[in-house]
């Protein structure tokens, strides 16, 4: 059995793919995947954003590492609807993907202030083991 | 004989393919792609609309038929210009885009009609996603 780029890093390591359907409400910095140890680090592959209704100046996504201090990697704020004003806004980071800080989570928000964009995100990538395991007190967790 | 992502993941489950022809009239919500059952899950890697004349303020949505239909992409088509889009694409990765389980995929356009004019393209593929009960649904599954 065979894959292409994308599936092959997924299916090395440990792929994930997630749905979220965005609302006009505010949504704070929620988790989207849990790292699955301080020893692990989460990849991200791709982001697809497809806005279904527009809101001026709002943010419809902003993808970012749970650290202190977060950080970003995609982030898009609406506009009107007009010409050159995209429906559908891809970030493709190529099938290695894009690492956010070891150990981190990867979270979310959206609709910041509220009367934001309604839309569909669809975000895959995977994760992969990086740092040394102690066996003896963290074998269970990793 | 080997395949790409897309392809791939299409041959492992249940592929669709569908290609509409977007004519300006009216579309209330029509299957594109009917569920095989209410234990499938559609899941749509690739939507391309390709508009050939353009109409201002008509729009294409492609949803779930839940009952509160959840849209995963729409388009609401400008006057042709200059950075005007006549194609969009909606790639939403190899593993595509989930629906609702058991939902049908459904399209709407032009409401009211004389709108715009195109060629809808949506690809895909359906996995079991629930338990099956064979002596009740194994001839629906």
């Amino acid at each position: 059995m065979s894959f292409g780029d994308y599936l092959q890093l997924q299916r090395e390591n440990i792929g994930f793919a997630y749905d979220i359907q965005t609302t006009a409400n505010q949504l704070t910095t929620t988790v989207l995947r849990a790292v699955r140890s301080t020893k692990h680090r989460i990849y991200v592959q791709r982001i697809v954003c497809s806005i279904i209704t527009h809101a001026n100046a709002k943010v419809a996504i902003t993808v970012q590492s749970s650290n202190a201090t977060p950080v970003v990697i995609a982030s898009h704020t609406d506009l009107t609807a007009a010409a050159g004003v995209p429906d559908v806004v891809v970030w493709d980071f190529g099938p290695l993907g894009t690492p956010i800080a070891l150990g981190e989570s990867l979270n979310y928000l959206y609709s910041t202030g509220g009367s934001g964009p309604v839309c569909r995100v669809h975000i895959e990538g995977y994760e992969k083991l990086e740092a040394t395991i102690n066996l003896t007190t963290a074998a269970g967790s990793n | 004989m080997s395949f790409g992502d897309y392809l791939q993941i299409q041959r492992e489950n249940k592929a669709f393919q569908v290609d509409i022809a977007i004519t300006g009239a009216e579309v209330l919500a029509t299957h594109a792609k009917t569920v095989r059952s209410a234990n499938h899950t559609l899941y749509v890697q690739r939507i391309v609309l390709s508009i050939t004349t353009h109409v201002a303020t008509f729009s294409l949505t492609v949803q779930d038929d839940a009952n509160t239909p959840v849209p995963i992409a729409k388009r609401t088509d400008l006057a042709g210009a200059a950075g005007v889009p006549d194609v969009i694409e909606w790639n939403f990765g190899p593993r595509g885009t989930a629906l609702t389980a058991g939902k049908n995929l459904d399209y709407l356009a032009n409401a009211g009609g004389s709108g715009f004019v195109g060629r809808l393209h949506i690809e895909g593929y359906e996995k079991q996603s629930a338990t099956v009960n064979l002596g009740t649904a194994a001839s629906a599954n």
